[in-house]
């Protein structure tokens, strides 16, 4: 590979992992579509790097959310037990089935992101009362700067949590993606996790999970060096950029721009699966 | 939600937090300063990455050889690595605050990734 084409990887890769940041979905769900689709790249080679670009962003995210206490590392090794297990057969799985499988999923998917970011909840949902009971010792506490309080919490329904989390590793470790989209809306949503904790124990947790895919796809010589380092590289800076980016735009005006890009990605995705090529795609 | 005006995380939490923080801080260090010398020392040498990361045995003796692209390879699976540490600094923080149930429940995640990364090298 030139060193052209190498700079173009890493380029792509900010580019995925800034509109990632921005829509809050991590760069992951943009940079398999974009390296298969104009770059050629093989979809499990840019699967395996993806996942390895997943873990850094973890590994340099999670230490901010860990010292601000957001982080629930009971929760994340709890949900750690069937998200790892549900990765580990997701890769597998996209190991032994054909590429146009995974191209078809991974539209699928994309399209579902692309509709609930339009329909997305505008209201925070109420967190659980510190008083419920905690028979799995999951309650945190965290202070929240934005109020300067302390927020205090128990994750409710962990047993559909985990049930949920098996759902997010299988496609987590099929696609490379960090299943933080599946993750953080489901703490949220069903465990009454409060937001700013849900991120933080997700972005912690993805980058468990993310190992349980790329060591399935290293051992299976599909971790390339050529497309892993710019993927790692890009995806580093374009997430550091995306974040900033995020905190000075207002980004609800993007939002349209952004789901008409993941629809036109996920329907070329879907019509790759069935050996259709847009123009301007390899 | 309880919004008290008081109250840092409880002092557990910040056991397991701070050694697990900072196993990840050095570990996205140590790579990216492997990924940094071996990109250089390609570059220098004129060699190319390589397409497929080889096995842990391969990539030593690479490096013993001053290859370039054995560093990088390095830097990639210290890079896998860091989180299985990261987990291990937890099963040990919880066994030293005397958490023996998350201590196990750490160590059944630890033993599934083992196992992934193990039967994977078969």
């Amino acid at each position: 590979m030139g060193i052209l084409e190498t700079i173009a990887l890493g380029g792509a890769a900010a580019a995925a992992a800034i509109l990632g940041s921005m829509l809050g979905l991590g760069g992951g769900v943009f940079l398999v579509p974009i390296f298969t689709l104009f770059f050629g790249v093989d979809a499990k080679i840019a699967i395996a790097a993806s996942a390895v670009s997943v873990i850094t962003n973890s590994v340099v995210g999670s230490t901010v959310h860990l010292r601000n206490a957001f982080t629930n590392i009971h929760l994340a090794m709890l949900l750690g037990i069937t998200t790892v297990t549900g990765a580990i057969a997701g890769a597998l799985l996209a190991i032994v089935v054909d590429a146009s499988v995974l191209y078809f999923i991974f539209g699928v998917v994309l399209l579902a992101a692309a509709i609930s970011m339009l329909v997305r909840r505008q209201k925070p949902i109420p967190n659980s009362e510190p008083e419920v009971p905690d028979p799995f010792l999951l309650r945190a506490t965290y202070t929240d700067r934005a109020t300067g309080g302390a927020v205090s919490y128990v994750p409710r329904f962990v047993k559909a949590g985990l049930a949920a989390s098996t759902f997010a590793g299988v496609l987590s470790g099929m696609l490379g993606v960090g299943g933080g989209v599946i993750q953080v809306p489901m703490m949220n949503l069903l465990m009454r996790v409060p937001v700013k904790a849900a991120a933080g124990t997700s972005a912690f947790l993805v980058g468990i999970t993310a190992v349980a895919t790329a060591t399935v796809f290293y051992a299976d010589g599909k971790v390339d060096a050529t497309v892993v380092v710019p993927a790692m590289i890009g995806i580093f800076l374009g997430s550091k950029l995306g974040s900033n980016l995020t905190s000075r735009l207002k980004t609800a005006n993007l939002v349209v721009l952004f789901v008409a890009i993941m629809a036109y990605l996920s329907i070329s995705m879907i019509l790759r699966a069935f050996g259709i090529t847009l123009p301007g795609q390899e | 939600m309880d919004q008290s005006q008081s109250a840092p995380p409880p002092e557990a939490q910040v056991a397991l937090n701070e050694p697990t923080a900072r196993v990840l801080t050095w570990g996205f260090r140590i790579s990216a300063a492997l990924l940094l010398i071996g990109i250089v020392v390609s570059a220098v040498q004129g060699e190319e990455l390589h397409e497929s990361v080889a096995d842990i045995p391969t990539i030593i003796e690479q490096i013993l050889d001053g290859n370039g692209a054995g560093i990088v390879a390095l830097g990639i699976l210290v890079m896998i690595a860091t989180p299985i540490a990261a987990t291990l600094s937890v099963v040990l923080s919880c066994l030293r605050i005397g958490d023996r149930r998350y201590a196990i429940i750490a160590s059944a995640v630890l033993i599934i990734l083992f196992i992934s990364a193990a039967s994977s090298a078969l």
